[in-house]
């Protein structure tokens, strides 16, 4: 007898759920197809002043893993703070600033656009083959995608000074990964396609990790609040920014010092630097709406020979 | 045996101490490595390079081969206008950027103003004291920058209004602006909007969007003040105001060679009678008329197994309207009959092609979504809902719109007037 009254439960449970919950969700797409690549344009963040440097006018990119519906990018999360014991930030929790998570990552289009807003559409565009080459390329860039849903990586910022740190692999390893546009500069190479990279001078390098300590500093000095400057002024900033740009420099993420200053364009080293920025997978002859040229791509070295505005193909809940 | 009895302690301070040379040794090897990287990081790059290159020793870029250019600074700007040279501290005010290319270049410089991208922007600072203000005017290769300084001061409590303006999430053409804070107002406020491109709007929510797509395109950026005035029960009234901007991605095409006309439409066709129609607004962003011939359109099925079919027609025998005017808005009618669409097309694609007067090669796409049937739906591509709450608003957005579905902006703008 118990165990009909159990069943009957269970059938009871059954048959609520599949009608409680009546509305099916019919996703939305953009107009790309599997294999392009989508730009999102340069916010306001404290990355920015890096892109303006780098002639860069899209600061982030991603793939799309199927005809529209899923963006696989390559992104982090600001690090959390080392506190102190009253609770007041002082560092950056270096693990995760050198090891950047969410990492790789597939997201549907209303996530990615609407919620956790890792893509903007103002400005946004799609990079896909030329009409005339569509069909010779699409099926070299369905590859492209399956390698780009293959491979997992953390985001690493290092990725920047020194690119060639990401693997052919499905296994995420901690001192390994790479960037937003060098993830999917690594999916075409993975797949066979090389495209060109750029040269980014010491000088550019070091323009640009100005930028970016000027950027993170601010960032973190409106971050830190009353308890922060309290307890470190503008020190604890201070030494945020150079943990950061230390990072991207050196992979050297639990230094603080101004470690950096001397050793991008002398007087003590120099760096130089071949990571893609998102506009540098363009083809060169394409003026950015920031007004450059930083593309560096050719007919030869890229699938990627038209920008088109990105478009969304609305998804409803019925 | 008796050996090491007798000495086991001299052997083993020795060999501790050689133990601990060897850790030195080996940590002091590893130090040279990453000293080498540090001091020479572009061999270390190298290094790095040639493990993944067939030829080693071979770099692919040769950096004396890059071209590289010097940026020249240029008299661009000619007069920086400050609305108020003091403000008070929460007030906003207006900086705008007389500019000239002494080139005739005009149409190619980019302005900056403080942190904003644009001209004119409007500023706004808290606090007290005098804050400098970096004018940044540039082109490809030429700069010119300026500062001019606003004093803030504190000013006597009065009816603020904080106006947070950005790009739609989803709607590239769009903006969305929203009142998030108001200070010094009392029971039942009014919005009225103004745009800034000749549009207004009033709503009784601080919430509001605006499509741009019809603002005339002839340079990288084009911006918009927009303004929101707020009235309460007692007329108290206060403005805010903030600026927008949108770069110009059609015009950049049509630059690049690839021309493309803005474009508004109801995602959603009107089904009546079998046949599906759509207003459609097109901005003719050209200096000359052009007239759209030929229509390419795609039907993708419900079921994501079947190809997709592709028909061609006449542009004419889609749209109301095939030739705009320069620098014109038209506003048409698209019509696809009942003959035309096949059984279970879920979204159609129609790619209208034409020409300017002069010859260029002109575009646009057209992406509609038909929804499902409930007997197609288990071929569609889709998710059921599992959250209560979200099935929740769906319900009674369904209500509130009077439809059988509603779109993910309906579902977004309802929530955000505090409908749901």
């Amino acid at each position: 007898m118990r165990k009909f009254y159990k069943l009957l439960a269970i059938c009871i449970i059954l048959v609520f759920a599949s009608t409680v919950y009546g509305a099916v969700y019919v996703p939305t797409r953009i107009n790309g197809l599997k294999g392009d690549v989508v730009l999102s344009p340069n916010g306001s963040g404290p990355l920015s002043g890096l892109f303006i440097v780098l002639h860069s006018y899209w600061s982030h990119s991603g793939m799309l893993v199927n005809n529209g519906y899923n963006i696989r990018h390559n992104t982090m999360d600001f690090p959390a703070y080392n506190k102190t014991w009253i609770g007041c930030p002082t560092t950056l929790k270096s693990d995760p600033l050198s090891n950047g998570v969410p990492g790789m990552l597939t997201e549907d289009i209303n996530r990615t656009y609407n919620v956790t807003q890792n893509f903007t559409a103002g400005g946004g565009v799609v990079l896909k083959p030329t009409a005339a080459l569509e069909s010779s390329y699409r099926p070299l860039l369905n590859t492209v995608a399956d390698k780009m849903a293959y491979m997992d990586a953390y985001y690493r910022p290092y990725g920047y000074a020194n690119f060639f740190q990401m693997d052919n692999s499905n296994v995420r390893v901690k001192g390994r990964g790479g960037h937003c546009s060098g993830t999917n500069w690594f999916a075409n190479y993975f797949a066979g396609k090389q495209m060109n990279l750029p040269f980014h001078s010491s000088q550019t390098v070091y323009d640009a990790a100005v930028q970016l300590y000027n950027g993170v500093r601010s960032a973190a000095l409106e971050e830190l609040g009353w308890c922060g400057k309290l307890f470190c002024g503008s020190g604890c900033a201070d030494k945020m920014a150079n943990q950061v740009v230390n990072t991207f420099g050196f992979d050297r993420a639990t230094d603080t010092s101004s470690y950096w200053r001397t050793r991008l364009n002398g007087p003590t080293a120099y760096l130089t630097s071949v990571a893609p920025a998102p506009d540098n997978l363009l083809l060169a002859n394409y003026r950015n709406p920031a007004g450059y040229y930083p593309g560096a791509q050719t007919a030869d070295s890229s699938y990627y020979g038209a920008v088109e505005g990105l478009m969304f193909i609305d998804g409803y809940y019925k | 045996m008796d050996f090491i009895k007798k000495h086991k302690w001299t052997l083993l301070v020795v060999g501790s101490v050689a133990l601990i040379g060897l850790i030195i040794l080996l940590r002091g090897g590893g130090q040279k490595e990453s000293a080498l990287a540090e001091k020479d990081p572009a061999s270390a790059m190298n290094f790095y390079m040639n493990l993944f290159s067939s030829s080693p020793g071979e770099t692919e870029i040769d950096p004396s081969k890059v071209g590289t250019f010097e940026v020249e600074r240029k008299d661009f700007i000619k007069k920086i206008h400050l609305e108020k040279e003091t403000v008070c501290s929460g007030d906003d005010f207006e900086v705008r950027v007389d500019a000239r290319d002494p080139d005739g270049h005009d149409k190619d410089l980019i302005f900056k103003v403080a942190e904003k991208i644009g001209n004119p922007v409007i500023l706004k600072y808290y606090g007290e004291g005098t804050q400098d203000i970096v004018v940044t005017v540039r082109d490809y290769k030429r700069i010119d920058t300026k500062t001019v300084t606003v004093n803030v001061v504190k000013c006597p409590d009065r009816p603020l209004v904080y106006l947070k303006a950005s790009p739609h999430p989803m709607r590239p053409e769009e903006g969305e602006f929203e009142v998030i804070k108001l200070e010094g107002f009392s029971g039942r406020t009014r919005f009225a909007w103004d745009f800034g491109d000749g549009s207004t709007k009033n709503t009784d929510t601080g919430y509001a969007t605006h499509n741009y797509f019809a603002r005339d395109q002839k340079r990288f950026h084009s911006t918009f003040t927009v303004k929101v005035t707020v009235t309460d029960e007692k007329n108290t009234s206060a403005t805010a105001r903030t600026t927008i901007d949108f770069p110009n991605i059609q015009w950049i095409s049509s630059q690049m060679g690839a021309a493309t006309i803005p474009i508004v439409y109801n995602r959603f066709p009107v089904v009546k009678d079998g046949a599906y129609t759509v207003d459609v607004n097109m901005k003719n962003i050209h200096n000359e008329s052009l007239s759209l011939g030929d229509a390419e359109v795609e039907y993708v099925s419900c079921d994501g197994d079947r190809p997709a079919e592709t028909r061609a027609y006449g542009a004419g025998a889609l749209l109301s309207q095939t030739s705009i005017a320069r620098n014109a808005v038209a506003n048409a009618t698209l019509t696809l009959t009942g003959g035309m669409m096949p059984k279970s097309t879920c979204n159609v694609t129609i790619k209208l092609k034409g020409s300017t007067q002069s010859g260029t090669s002109v575009n646009a796409t057209i992406y509609l979504t038909i929804p499902v049937s409930d007997e197609d739906l288990k071929l569609k591509k889709h998710q059921v809902i599992d959250d209560p709450e979200l099935d929740r608003k769906v319900q009674k957005a369904k209500k509130l719109l009077g439809k059988d579905f509603v779109t993910v902006d309906e579902l977004r703008t309802l929530e955000k007037e505090g409908k749901l």
